[in-house]
C-alpha cells in the first residue's frame, strides 16, 4: 500500500511566472514519456516480475516517480499562480482554462489527456526492462529539451536533478536486466 | 519560516540520501558497505524529522506519528505551496 | 506446457552440453549437435549474443547529502552533468 509523506523529494523553487514553460512542462506532466506514465507503467510491471530484485525495484522506483510527478505538479502550480485569464487565454492557454481553470490536469502540452496505451506490461520481464530503460532514456531527453527551453534558475535545478534521476533509473533497470537473464540462463527450459 | 525551511532541506537532503542507497541495495542486496551507509543515514534521518515534526507537524500519516488537537495533519503550508529558498 | 528456453542462444564454451534435455524425461527434442558460438567467444567470451548488458556498478566514495540533493545522485560514478 502506499503512505503519503507530506514533503517533495526536492525543494522546487520557481522564480516568476512563465506559461509557456507551464504549458511545456505538460509533457512530462501527462504526456506518454511523463513521471505519470513511468510511475503507472513499473507498478503496474512489478506484479508479473520473477525475482525479488526485480519486485522491489519497480516498486520502489515506480513510488519514486510518483514524487517526480508531484515535482512537476508543484512547477506548473507555481509557473500559473496568480496569472489573470486574460494572460491565459493569449498564452493560448484559454482552452484548458475552460475546462479545468487552473487546475493541473493529467494531459500533454498540447491538451492530449494521460491513457494507458502510453505503457505497456507484456508479461516478459526481458521485453519489461527494455522497455522501462527505453522509458528512462525518452525522459532523460525531455529533460534535456525542457532545461533548454527555460532560463529560470529553479526550474533549471529542479529539471536537472530529475535529469539525473532517470539516468540512476536507467542504471538500476541495466542491473535487474543482467539478473533476469542470469537467471533465464540457469533455466533451460520454462514453462507457460 | 527561515528555520523551518532549513529543517526540512535537511530532512529532504538524508532522506534522498536514504532512497538512492534503497534503490542500490535493492540491486546489490548483499552488499555491506551500502548497508552500513543506510542504517547510518537512517539514525540521522529519523533524528531530524522527530525534531521537525515536534514543531511542525506530522509528516506522515496513517499512525506513522504522534499527533495532537487540533488535527495537525492538514495544516498548510502543503508541500507545493511552500516557497522554497 | 515445458517447452525449449528460447532464450538460450548457442552457449559459449565449446563442447558445452547445456542445451541437451536429456535429464527431462518425457520430452520429445531432436539432439542437435552443439556447435560454439566462434562470433561472440572471440571477442565477449562470457557474454552471449542479442543481449544487452550493462556494467554493474560497485559501490564506492560518496557525495554529501547537500551535495547529492543538489545534484540529483549521492554516486559521483553516475553525476552526468548537463551543461546548458
Amino acid at each position: 500500500m502506499w503512505i503519503y509523506e507530506k514533503k517533495l523529494e526536492y525543494p522546487v523553487r520557481v522564480y516568476k511566472n512563465d506559461l509557456g514553460m507551464a504549458k511545456f512542462l505538460m509533457a512530462q506532466y501527462g504526456g506518454p514519456d511523463s513521471e505519470l506514465s513511468a510511475s503507472v507503467r513499473y507498478l503496474t510491471q512489478r506484479y508479473t516480475m520473477p525475482t525479488d530484485k526485480t519486485k522491489g525495484l519497480l516498486t520502489d522506483i515506480g513510488t519514486e516517480e510518483m514524487a517526480h510527478w508531484e515535482i512537476i505538479a508543484t512547477m506548473i502550480y507555481k509557473l500559473v499562480k496568480g496569472v489573470s485569464v486574460k494572460q491565459l487565454r493569449e498564452a493560448g492557454l484559454g482552452a484548458h482554462f475552460a475546462q479545468h481553470d487552473r487546475a493541473v490536469y493529467p494531459a500533454d502540452a498540447a491538451g492530449v489527456p494521460w491513457t494507458a496505451a502510453y505503457i505497456q506490461a507484456t508479461g516478459d520481464p526481458i521485453t519489461d526492462l527494455h522497455e522501462d530503460m527505453a522509458a528512462e532514456q525518452k525522459a532523460r531527453t525531455t529533460y534535456e529539451h525542457l532545461i533548454q527551453l527555460t532560463d529560470d534558475p529553479g526550474i533549471k535545478d529542479t529539471l536537472r536533478f530529475l535529469r539525473e534521476r532517470e539516468v540512476v533509473h536507467f542504471q538500476r533497470f541495466g542491473e535487474a536486466l543482467n539478473d533476469i537473464q542470469e537467471l533465464m540462463d540457469s533455466k533451460k527450459l520454462y514453462s507457460t | 519560516m527561515d528555520e523551518r525551511l532549513s529543517m526540512l532541506k535537511e530532512i529532504q537532503s538524508l532522506e534522498f540520501f536514504a532512497i538512492e542507497l534503497n534503490l542500490f541495495l535493492d540491486t546489490h542486496p548483499g552488499d555491506r558497505a551500502a548497508l552500513r551507509d543506510f542504517y547510518s543515514v537512517r539514525d540521522k534521518l529519523l533524528v531530524a524529522k522527530k525534531r521537525y515534526e515536534e514543531i511542525y507537524g506530522p509528516l506522515m500519516v496513517f499512525g506513522h506519528t504522534p499527533v495532537k488537537c487540533p488535527w495537525p495533519w492538514i495544516e498548510g503550508p502543503w508541500p507545493w505551496e511552500i516557497e522554497y529558498e | 506446457m515445458l517447452q525449449r528456453n528460447p532464450f538460450l542462444t548457442r552457449p559459449l564454451t565449446p563442447g558445452s552440453q547445456e542445451n541437451t534435455p536429456k535429464e527431462q524425461p518425457g520430452i520429445e527434442a531432436a539432439v542437435e549437435p552443439v556447435t560454439p558460438d566462434y562470433q561472440a567467444a572471440g571477442f565477449y567470451p562470457t557474454y552471449r549474443l542479442a543481449r544487452a548488458y550493462v556494467v554493474r556498478q560497485k559501490y564506492g566514495p560518496l557525495f554529501s547529502p547537500a551535495e547529492a540533493l543538489e545534484k540529483g545522485t549521492i554516486f559521483p560514478d553516475l553525476y552526468s552533468p548537463y551543461p546548458f
